[in-house]
């Protein structure tokens, strides 16, 4: 029989380096998970993609266990990507630190449409826009 | 966009800010990217009040010390940028709430949920349950104060450590704890008889975690702790050339760290000594495997529980 849900937290947490503090440590001990077994668990498996931002939806159980998984990374982790550089600009106004195209801002949305949980495409497209102005990133064409 | 001013001190502090449903993932990444920590999308417990229609409570939370004042700064500023880059009328505004997080609000959640355990006769219990708990005479009673605490027990791979150390463990060893974390294995090893223990871990908390556990337990005469990786460990342990060697040596770590190390945990165990590596992922096992067979170890037990697995055994000669 299949165990009832108690609830689904949402988080996102830099790849590698969960610890039982915040914002791991309150979204799971209200539920009664154990937290030591979730930050290793994640940890093992993020190590990789090391300070990178990993959404991760971990699905709570009656009996308190627990099951997570990894989503695709944020839309600003994948802009930062396909304009090929390493952080965003710490003025994004005044200092540009890269450029995407209209393609990719496309392709970008498309991956996430789902997770934005946006009606269609266009609006999908206009928050990818949003964050690439908000890291500095110019978004060509 | 004025922030509530958060009281400065010690505590940790929570940025709550109510985001249009679209707009939370990427105010969630730039949250986390600001502060470092992580950050929630939804309600939690102590919510007094739901989100405004058609949005959903973001939050992240700011590490006590020095930083945290110019980090609840960065925040706003971040999240300023964020609606003025956005030119979206339905991301209007953001306006971060900060306010302290009291310990209740989690370090005291594992007290709700905490029940005394045993692994065989060690039984491990909070001060407060004490009393509470029937005990056997033979009992090793390890009181632990669980909280923002790795390594409580209740992990399979501190689980067979502890069986390790009942089975294995003879009075007066000297035992290793590489990763000691929280410090659990050492007090535990302590309390089984050993004469000293020796822990490093490369994490400063760990430290600061594990003492006072030896202490609320009594054996901190027998226990020291240490902030150290394997690279630097040797300036502290080793005498000039000679390399210190211990009965006991336990490392129970993460896989590649056991495989990058398997020599450095090798070189530790004494003649008729032994070691448990744990903390091995089962679909990892023949790589942990071939670096220790590599290292000059002899396995002699390997104990798979759930996904993690445990070698046991000694150094060939």
């Amino acid at each position: 029989m299949a165990k009832e849900v108690k609830a689904k937290i949402k988080l996102q947490v830099p790849g590698g380096q969960a610890t039982p503090a915040p914002p791991v440590g309150p979204a799971l001990g209200q539920h009664g998970v154990n937290i030591g077994d979730f930050v290793r668990r994640f940890n093992d498996e993020t190590k990789q993609a090391q300070g990178l931002t990993i959404p991760v939806i971990i699905t709570v159980y009656s009996d308190r266990s627990f099951d997570y998984i990894c989503k695709s990374p944020p839309a600003a982790v994948l802009l930062k990507k396909a304009a090929g550089v390493a952080k965003g600009s710490p003025e994004p106004n005044l200092e540009k630190v890269g450029k995407v195209t209209k393609d990719q801002v496309r392709e970008i949305a498309e991956t996430k449409m789902a997770d934005l949980n946006a009606r269609d495409v266009d609006q999908a497209m206009r928050i990818i826009e949003g964050t690439a102005r908000s890291s500095g990133i110019i978004v060509e064409g | 966009m004025t922030p509530d001013s958060p009281e400065a001190g010690d505590a940790w502090l929570e940025v709550r800010v109510a985001v249009p449903q679209a707009w939370t993932e990427t105010v969630a990444t730039v949250l986390t990217e600001t502060t470092g920590t992580g950050s929630v999308i939804g309600p939690v417990a102590e919510d007094r009040d739901t989100a405004p229609d058609g949005t959903e409570w973001v939050r992240t939370y700011v590490a006590p010390g020095a930083e945290a004042a110019s980090a609840c700064e960065r925040v706003t500023r971040r999240l300023e940028d964020l609606v003025a880059a956005a030119e979206d009328s339905e991301l209007a505004v953001l306006h971060p709430a900060m306010r302290r997080l009291d310990d209740s609000e989690w370090v005291d959640y594992w007290k709700r949920f905490w029940r005394p355990f045993r692994v065989r006769r060690v039984a491990i219990v909070t001060p407060e349950q004490r009393p509470t708990v029937a005990l056997r005479d033979d009992d090793v009673v390890l009181l632990l104060e669980p909280g923002r605490a790795f390594g409580t027990g209740r992990h399979a791979t501190t689980r067979t450590c502890l069986l390790a150390l009942q089975d294995r463990l003879q009075p007066n060893d000297r035992v290793l704890d590489c990763g000691s974390g929280s410090g659990v294995l050492s007090v535990a090893a302590a309390k089984l008889g050993a004469r000293s223990c020796f822990g490093f871990d490369i994490e400063s908390y760990a430290i600061t975690v594990a003492e006072p556990l030896a202490r609320a337990n009594g054996v901190d005469d027998r226990c020291r702790f240490v902030t150290a990786g394997f690279d630097d460990v040797g300036a502290i342990l080793d005498d000039g050339d000679a390399t210190t060697e211990f009965d006991v040596v336990l490392a129970n770590i993460f896989w590649d760290v056991l495989e990058a190390h398997a020599t450095d945990i090798a070189k530790r165990v004494a003649d008729d000594g032994w070691y448990a590596v744990s903390g091995c992922p089962k679909t990892h096992i023949d790589r942990v495997e071939r670096a220790l067979l590599d290292a000059g170890l002899s396995i002699e037990t390997l104990d798979v529980r759930g996904n993690w697995a445990t070698f046991l055994g000694r150094r060939e000669r």
